[in-house]
């Protein structure tokens, strides 16, 4: 029988539903709560709460019994997640592991997930680079994918918007390419760091090495100090959790924040099985959750909903949630929804030595990596390959002992290091990859998960125009270690398969055709506006920055104009 | 040190024993022995430093090698193990030939020198010194990390800081301060 009683009632309608609690789900929480919106948030995971659930953040490396090293049962369980560069013994538990939630690879790809509050932005890589207009113009300009409906002047303010909040660490580089943002005093580049800054500026009138700009709170203010954060303490600890909330993430943040106003309701274990579309209504009413220990589906309903599940997850979603209106997926009037899905291509590196500068070293541990901005193609086009890379670049000094031989001798000798001869440099690339209609995410005919949720397949590969870029950086940054008097210059392609790099793009585009794409300029779904994907799968193209920032931004700015919308009963 | 008294494996296999911690690896006593004395060789007691028997060493290195190893490794680690324990037997027995009875580093030394060529000479099986090698190998790099990752060193003799609470990208070497490899 259906319970019709008012406190029911009270309890599966709101006025806003956000699917997801991490980079995105966190931020729409957080913009709705405060704009006075009674918001349900939902996540698939455990609850994990900022600093009480972080139960290795403390832990000295003697106290980890294999000094951070995976176990071979851990690597043989997870043939996938084991790949992964953060998926170590103290981050065990904030990754999904293989078993748990399984996918199809029609390609090799490795989606590499976090179920729990905050989702992976515990596990981030902090690094936030404003997007300019040369990368919301490279669709049109190049002729792939579909052009952006927005530009850089739509989302300028809110990237500060979003970076006054997160606080971020940088300097005001001045760069077209790069903008300029609300930064924090910026960490400090390493000895060797700035010299190949000052060589490369020499050098190269289109190249510049600057200090990465990297979402971690530099130094104490009042206005973090309200979000219970203080300031990054150089542990470069970050992705156990922080207990100080040096670093931005869902958990330090938003959620707490969204918390503080009452209006945020926080469901934990609930797997969205699909939203709940009207034919009569012609809107989405809410969504149907499966919890995800009891296993009984429970409707919730609300007049927006934000999909901000993760990328795949978000297709996944949309996939699943068939009507009569919407038979192939929501919003899928034009059969492209799973389609154009892109990443950064992070398979090439370069590494080298530089015996200058031998009276230096360094002190502390920077979580933070300095930057090449992208230089390729960035004003036209100038090379036989599409787009282009930035690049991280890191450059220490080495404490070194020598090994060889057994007893007093190798023991003194560990007891008495040294400084390496040489600073070690290395710069990996972070390269732009073209989203095409054959790079898809779909649903599985048959297989169906622990929460009867059809699979997800994924199809998604490198392309010619990928493995030019990776010959390109090769060439370019061996000449520019070459110039600085870098010696032992050494390339790697590590041929590691997409996914690692945890920036799956696409799927949902954002575009100005309903026609060509799924979401309008503000991230509405274009056949039905009451739904907004915010989260990675609205990218349009991948450009070469790490992709967090521009989410947030996205999300703030969506849920401001749905929220206006709403005021002005146009959803 | 030296003498055949100290080459390993002189007495008989005792009987497998259980050691919980590091089952997938199947040591008897006796070679859990072996281990133990190869890390003391490779880090010593002495002088005012504690060594590998001080900091139980042994148990991190067989440990390490029970999870972190693949199941190759961990087959070749204990083949190794029961190589050089053979090796050793062997080397006793033979006290007028050219090898001749040696202290145990020395002997090590011998093991992880030796090439193909020489062990088809010595009549010995090609694979056991292979093994015996890697094992050699593994055991020091394990003692070596469980050395430095030790609680003892990272507090009492190159303390770690948890929070630096500042980076510093440009420091100036002081020659007279000692090298701290944590810092």
């Amino acid at each position: 029988m259906t319970d019709l009683t008012i406190d029911r009632v009270k309890e599966v309608n709101f006025d806003a539903i956000v699917i997801g609690t991490g980079m995105t789900g966190g931020w729409a929480a957080k913009e709705l709560t405060e704009k006075g919106l009674k918001t349900l948030v939902l996540e698939r995971g455990r609850e994990l709460v900022h600093v009480r659930d972080y139960p290795t953040a403390h832990l000295y490396p003697y106290e980890l019994e294999h000094r951070n090293r995976l176990t071979d049962r851990l690597i043989q369980e997870n043939p996938i997640l084991s790949g992964c560069h953060a998926f170590t013994e103290d981050k065990q538990h904030l990754f999904v592991k293989d078993a748990e939630h399984p996918y199809i690879q029609s390609e090799p790809f490795s989606w590499i997930r976090g179920y729990q509050t905050g989702g992976r932005s515990i596990m981030w890589g902090r690094m936030v680079q404003r997007w300019s207009d040369y990368d919301f113009e490279g669709p049109a300009r190049d002729g792939f994918a579909v052009d952006w409906p927005i530009r850089y002047k739509d989302l300028a303010p809110w990237y500060s918007y979003v970076e006054r909040f997160i606080g971020v660490s940088g300097n005001r580089d001045g760069l077209d390419t790069l903008p300029d943002g609300e930064f924090l005093p910026p960490m400090e580049l390493t000895a060797v760091e700035d010299y190949f800054r000052q060589r490369v500026a020499a050098l190269y009138k289109d190249r510049r090495v600057i200090m990465g700009r990297c979402a971690h709170i530099t130094g104490n203010y009042e206005r973090y100090r309200n979000q219970g954060r203080g300031g990054c303490q150089y542990r470069n600890e970050c992705r156990r959790g922080c207990p100080l909330g040096g670093y931005f993430s869902s958990n330090s943040s938003t959620i707490p924040w969204a918390m503080k106003t009452g209006n945020l309701t926080l469901k934990h274990h609930a797997v969205v099985h699909s939203i709940i579309y009207n034919d009569h209504r012609e809107r989405a009413t809410g969504v149907r959750v499966i919890d995800g220990l009891a296993g009984h589906v429970t409707e919730y309903f609300a007049k927006i909903i934000f999909v901000n599940a993760g990328s795949f997850n978000s297709n996944l979603l949309l996939l699943n949630s068939r009507s009569n209106r919407f038979p192939e997926g929501l919003g899928n009037d034009n059969g492209l929804l799973g389609k154009y899905i892109a990443f950064h291509n992070y398979r090439a590196s370069v590494t080298a030595e530089y015996r200058g500068l031998p009276e230096y070293r360094t002190q502390g541990r920077r979580p933070a990596s300095a930057y090449i901005p992208r230089f390729r193609n960035v004003k036209k086009q100038e090379t036989g390959f599409l787009r282009g890379y930035a690049a991280t670049f890191n450059g220490h000094r080495p404490v070194v002992f020598d090994r060889n031989g057994f007893g007093h001798r190798l023991k003194n000798s560990m007891l008495n290091p040294s400084y390496s001869d040489s600073w070690k440099v290395s710069s990996g690339m972070m390269g732009e990859t073209i989203p095409k209609e054959s790079s898809y995410v779909g649903l599985d005919p048959d297989q169906k998960d622990r929460w009867g949720v059809p699979l997800l397949t994924v199809s998604v590969s490198y392309d010619d125009n990928d493995e030019a870029m990776i010959g390109d950086f090769f060439e370019q940054f061996g000449e520019m270690f070459s110039k600085a008097g870098f010696s032992d210059i050494r390339v790697r392609d590590s041929h590691r398969i997409p996914g690692l790099d945890i920036h799956e793009m696409g799927g949902v585009r954002m575009g100005k055709d309903p026609e060509t794409s799924l979401l309008n300029k503000w991230n509405q779904l274009h056949a039905c506006p009451n739904v907004i994907v915010s989260d990675g799968a609205c990218m349009t193209s991948t450009s070469t920055q790490n992709p967090s920032l521009t989410y947030m931004a996205l999300t703030a700015r969506a849920v401001d104009h749905a929220v206006n919308e709403l005021r002005r009963l146009n959803l | 040190m030296g003498g055949a008294a100290l080459v390993p494996g002189c007495n008989r296999f005792s009987q497998s024993e259980d050691f919980p911690a590091y089952s997938d690896l199947s040591i008897t006593g006796r070679e859990k022995e072996l281990v133990q004395r190869l890390c003391t060789v490779i880090i010593p007691t002495g002088d005012d430093v504690k060594g590998a028997s001080d900091l139980k060493l042994e148990d991190f290195v067989m440990i390490m090698a029970n999870d972190c190893l693949d199941q190759q490794e961990r087959t070749n680690f204990t083949s190794g193990l029961r190589a050089l324990h053979l090796l050793g037997r062997m080397v006793c027995q033979k006290e007028t030939g050219e090898f001749t009875c040696l202290d145990w580093e020395s002997f090590f030394r011998v093991v992880l020198g030796m090439e193909e060529a020489e062990a088809s000479r010595r009549h010995l099986e090609w694979r056991d010194i292979r093994d015996a090698k890697y094992f050699l190998n593994t055991v020091k790099e394990f003692t070596i990390q469980g050395f430095v990752t030790s609680e003892y060193f990272m507090t009492e003799i190159m303390p770690y800081s948890m929070l630096p609470g500042k980076f510093r990208g440009k420091v100036l070497i002081d020659p007279q301060e000692k090298v701290n490899i944590y810092d």
